[in-house]
């Protein structure tokens, strides 16, 4: 019974820990300009992240190394070095968007100054990254990101065509009238890095070595990863889905959060508004939370510091300054009011750039038996790790030139 | 042990003439950027400028007729409205920065200052769906909508004849 307690928190956890401030932005962006005809990329990121997340898991299982120890292992100090200035940039940048996104949710329900809750919500990450277990933190962010299904109850109160709704899904590559090619690919683009993006496997891996999870626990990983990522892309799709049916048929385009919550408003009323905004507070916490543990772990696993929620702060004072510093540059960041949303924008299309970083060290490590001995990637975990393998260079290629030549979307 | 350069000569010119080609590049780079950055814009930049501007416009207006309707059907609380409207105003604000900065060819100079007064007016009725919403005005929501859905109509009338 324990055990099966367990199965159902780690998926619970896994479906509310899935959507943060980026997918909340793009999906909702994406579906008040484009409605459902790119939500095939969803689907896309979801099994891409499936993928990633287990291999990753597994290794850190398997290995009892978190990815950026593999990282440097296998690329050695100074490749692995350029990959930690951009991985750790990435993060730090997303970071920036989940505080950002934190202090929005705040100013939402109260109207009160961005800016002040700015530094209460980077100092509520702070202490709890400094004081809170590790287990509880996962869960109860995990749990209150479940809130974020308000937007599906929102969905169906909405009344939509589903067969309308299931024809803009079916049109893949055909953007709704008005709206460019360079825009939709772009945004096709931007919805993937949101789904992959890189800090989930840092932290994922490196909580599987807080959690000493070993081989034993491998199917306990695949079944969270399995169940937990597609239902939380559920959500994401009903993010899009809710923009879809209230927004794009009023030429409403999405440039803030306020204009997310609209269609639950109009759905649900104030009680399911007030549902949807916890939620949004608990996620991009949730998300603040992994992230500002994605600097610590990155910057610790490579210079070889003592690193870990597990240990007392005492006892890794440099994992825990690392975190520090990089909630104090994020909110600094932020007090220049620049718009957090943009910022968001902006980190899920360099998640994108920066994913093949640490998919492709990951990938390698997956299939190698020294490390892995009889758990080494089978043929068909090999085979979409091949054919993500390409997806991940091309998104990386291409995410730069799309995002100049539409002017990050905006032509 | 590594040969230094100078022992080899033909190494060295391929660098030199690479580096030559490097310059060049970076010189036609900047040219090229200085160029597209000039003042002037050209009609068809300057149309989709418009066209740009007063979209983001119209959906700033109808997102706060929106809130409105929300908020008059107790859908919505106060604090979530006012953050509405003033997201929306922001995005106004930008869009008639966007349309004040351009300087279009003489032909599109008369849709910009129409572009510009339809922005002015749907900046006056959202202002006023914001008071309203924080107790400080003594209009309906009936009539604040009946604003919004005139300056909607005004943009609609702009983007028409520049058309969008």
């Amino acid at each position: 019974m324990k055990r099966l307690l367990g199965v159902a928190l780690g998926i619970l956890t896994a479906i509310g820990g899935f959507v943060d401030i980026g997918d909340l932005v793009t999906n909702a962006v994406v579906g008040s300009r484009f409605g459902l005809s790119l939500v095939w990329v969803v689907v896309v990121g979801v099994v891409g992240i499936c993928l990633f997340a287990e291999m990753s898991g597994r290794v850190a299982a398997v290995s009892g190394r978190a990815t950026f120890e593999i990282i440097r292992e296998r690329l050695g100090p100074r490749m692995a070095g350029a990959n930690l200035v951009a991985s750790f940039a990435i993060n730090l940048l997303t970071l920036t968007a989940e505080v950002g996104g934190i202090a929005l949710a705040l100013h939402l329900a109260s109207s009160v100054e961005p800016r002040l809750w700015i530094v209460v919500a980077a100092a509520a990450v702070w202490l709890v990254l400094w004081r809170v277990k590790f287990s509880i933190m996962e869960n109860v962010a995990g749990l209150l990101g479940l809130l974020l299904v308000g937007f599906g109850v929102a969905l169906f109160l909405l009344g939509p065509d589903w067969g309308d709704l299931l024809a803009q899904a079916a049109s893949i590559g055909q953007p709704p009238g008005g709206q460019s090619m360079g825009s939709y690919w772009f945004y096709a683009v931007a919805l993937f890095g949101a789904a992959m993006t890189p800090y989930e496997v840092f932290f994922f891996s490196s909580g599987a070595v807080e959690e000493k999870w070993t081989a034993k626990d491998l199917s306990q990983n695949r079944l969270n990863v399995l169940t937990g990522f597609p239902l939380g892309g559920l959500l994401s799709v009903a993010i899009a889905a809710c923009a879809a049916v209230v927004l794009m048929p009023q030429s409403i385009e999405v440039s803030s959060l306020s204009q997310i919550v609209l269609p639950v408003a109009q759905a649900g009323g104030t009680l399911l508004l007030a549902v949807v905004i916890l939620g949004i507070v608990a996620a991009t916490f949730g998300a603040a939370l992994e992230t500002a543990l994605s600097s610590g772990y990155t910057v610790a696993q490579y210079l070889g510091w003592s690193w870990g929620k597990f240990r007392r702060p005492a006892k890794a004072a440099r994992f825990h300054l690392t975190m520090i510093v990089a909630l104090l540059i994020a909110v600094g960041i932020l007090m220049t009011s620049v718009d957090p949303i943009a910022v968001t924008e902006m980190s899920v299309v360099f998640s994108a750039v920066a994913l093949p970083l640490t998919y492709v060290p990951i990938l390698v490590v997956a299939n190698d038996p020294e490390y892995m001995g009889e758990h080494v990637s089978g043929k068909v975990a090999n085979a979409l790790g091949s054919v993500y393998l390409v997806i991940v260079l091309v998104a990386a290629l291409a995410a730069i030139p799309l995002m100049i030549a539409t002017g990050a979307g905006s032509a | 042990m590594r040969p230094s350069r100078d022992e080899h000569p033909v190494a060295l010119a391929l660098l030199r003439r690479g580096s030559l080609r490097l310059r060049a590049l970076v010189l036609m780079i900047v040219v090229l950027a200085t160029a597209s950055c000039a003042t002037a814009t050209s009609s068809s930049s300057a149309q989709e400028s418009i066209t740009s501007g007063l979209e983001e416009a119209r959906s700033a207006v109808a997102t706060a007729a929106l809130v409105v309707t929300l908020l008059e059907d107790d859908r919505m609380t106060a604090p979530v409205a006012d953050t509405g409207l003033l997201d929306q105003i922001g995005v106004l604000e930008d869009s008639s920065a966007a349309l004040m900065t351009l300087v279009p060819p003489a032909e599109m100079a008369t849709p910009l200052q129409q572009g510009m007064t339809a922005v002015g007016t749907a900046t006056d009725a959202v202002v006023a769906a914001r008071l309203w919403v924080n107790g400080e005005s003594g209009a309906s929501a009936a009539e604040l909508l009946e604003a919004l859905e005139g300056a909607e109509s005004e943009i609609d009338d702009v983007l028409a004849e520049v058309g969008a």
